[in-house]
């Protein structure tokens, strides 16, 4: 039994899989709690997968991923506000075509010939592929979403839950709800390495959904929510060291898995 | 009236382009006043109150106030299924005057606790706001705006819907801030009510009248400002609006 929880650590490809998972739970899980309160849970969706074009091109060009990773996201952030003005559409609408259109064009992209064979790792991650440079590049991504959610505590609060009242209290809700989203986007290239853009969503949200069941106080919730994104985590390494299965996806199931357990603990009251 | 604390001078605004939806309001109001705010569902009272804060474009007129006024929403708009305590709400109050890496003063801590004693609520504290019923989260969102401290409290139909208990308190805590010097704007559907006060404000998507209520709420007034909606009973200012107790 203990070898089998100390085996995955003698590897040092587990190693730095378990750093990475770790480092994005301190950002991933808090953030998460925020989001779900903001009701921001498909634009979390939308934006992790509108990035895949970035990419793409950025694999293409033998670019680091987070730089495409961050032109996606801006491109992708930048369509979703320009056609969710339309008010024909509606912003609901608007996000959706923009999501399909960025990802079928980065299929397009990475389904051409002179494509490199890629496209799976930018859609599911590759955890056990990351190196120094890529937990140095998630370590200070995550560092400044969990201090930024730290410093911003108050002013998400008071937006989060009466935004009528948040500018007399001292806290512009626009400002805030922008800040909540670009702290979204800067988390999501954080972790598109290691789960890559289809998977990233669930280390964000199922942590916090589970957390929000469990919790009465925002503190409690924070808190909680960085720990069972980093429970789930650990337990993804594990499965997938001992199952041989895929790791990003295994990390993601964990945490989906964690959110189901807690689903007969009601203690959200419904709106 | 010596120093007004509040006053507004020709104030015409709106948030579509071209069309204001409030025009012409002129009043001054004093410290230890309250203000009932009259008019019926869209006659402007929330928009009156939207520009007191700063968040209407004003077009025309200027609005003066002594420093940021506290705000009570009617208490749908805050979320009940945000994890914080009544305790945690009151609290916010003092979030304004805390710097973002300091924690809340001790002082602030007290000054909440107290707030919600205030409010009758003082058992209440660590109840989760969601759970709490509508008149007594009405009076959580009271004790936070007493946390701010300010000197004008602009509240939206604090006593609507609410049950006895909560509203016989609720009216304690405003004649305690009148005794205090404080400037009240109550907006309200209940025009007997509003004749116990200091002065009425009638808005029907501009200023119908402003001043005394025995010399303001005639019918003629009242229809004027609640148009179609109201029901004038035998006796003058006994009046009901119509049409606004779905909410």
């Amino acid at each position: 039994m203990l070898a089998w929880l100390t085996d995955p650590l003698t590897s040092p490809v587990v190693q730095r899989a378990l750093a990475e998972v770790l480092i994005l739970a301190i950002a991933c899980g808090p953030l998460g709690v925020w989001v779900l309160l903001y009701r921001d849970a498909y634009a979390a969706e939308s934006l992790s997968h509108g990035m895949l074009p970035g990419l793409v091109l950025a694999a293409l060009a033998g670019a680091p991923l987070v730089l495409g990773a961050t032109g996606g996201v801006l491109v992708a952030a930048a369509g979703i506000a320009l056609v969710g003005r339309d008010p024909r559409l509606g912003s609901e609408i608007g996000v959706a075509v923009v999501v399909s259109a960025l990802l079928g064009l980065g299929g397009i992209l990475a389904l051409a010939p002179e494509a490199p064979p890629r496209l799976a790792e930018l859609l599911f991650g590759d955890l056990l592929g990351v190196d120094a440079t890529d937990l140095v590049v998630a370590g200070a991504l995550a560092a400044v979403v969990a201090l930024a959610l730290a410093g911003a505590y108050r002013s998400l609060a008071l937006t989060g839950f009466d935004r009528s009242s948040a500018r007399a209290l001292g806290a512009p809700p626009l400002r805030w709800e922008l800040a909540l989203l670009v702290l979204l986007a800067i988390t999501t290239v954080a972790a598109v390495q290691g789960l890559g853009n289809l998977l990233l969503v669930a280390l964000i949200l199922a942590p916090g959904a589970a957390a929000l069941r469990l919790c009465r106080r925002l503190p409690a919730a924070l808190a909680l929510a960085a720990a069972l994104a980093a429970l789930a985590g650990i337990a993804g390494l594990w499965l997938s060291f001992h199952l041989e299965v895929a790791a990003g996806a295994s990390v993601a199931l964990c945490a989906i898995a964690i959110a189901a357990v807690t689903v007969p603990f009601g203690g959200r009251v419904s709106h | 009236m010596s120093a007004a604390a509040v006053r507004v001078s020709g104030l015409s605004g709106g948030y579509a382009p071209g069309t204001d939806a409030l025009r012409d309001v002129e009043f001054a109001a004093g410290p230890g006043q309250i203000v009932g705010v009259l008019g019926p569902n869209g006659g402007g009272k929330t928009t009156l109150f939207r520009a007191l804060l700063g968040e209407l474009p004003v077009r025309r007129g200027d609005v003066a106030l002594p420093g940021r006024p506290a705000y009570v929403p009617q208490t749908e708009r805050a979320r009940l299924d945000f994890p914080v305590s009544a305790l945690d709400v009151a609290l916010m109050g003092a979030y304004a005057r805390t710097p973002w890496y300091r924690r809340v003063a001790r002082a602030d801590r007290e000054h909440a606790a107290a707030a919600l004693g205030r409010v009758g609520l003082a058992e209440h504290a660590g109840a989760a706001f969601g759970t709490l019923s509508g008149g007594q989260r009405q009076r959580v969102l009271i004790a936070r705006a007493l946390v701010q401290d300010a000197e004008v409290l602009l509240l939206d139909e604090p006593l609507s819907g609410v049950d006895g208990v909560s509203a016989a308190r609720i009216e304690a805590v405003f004649a305690e801030l009148r005794g205090a010097g404080r400037t009240l704007l109550v907006a309200t559907h209940d025009v007997r009510q509003a004749a116990e006060w200091d002065r009425v404000l009638c808005l029907h998507r501009r200023q119908i009248e402003y001043g005394a209520p025995a010399a303001v709420l005639g019918p003629e007034t009242l229809r004027e400002t609640y148009g179609g909606e109201l029901i004038v009973l035998p006796g003058g200012a006994r009046a009901v609006g119509v049409g606004h107790h779905a909410h």
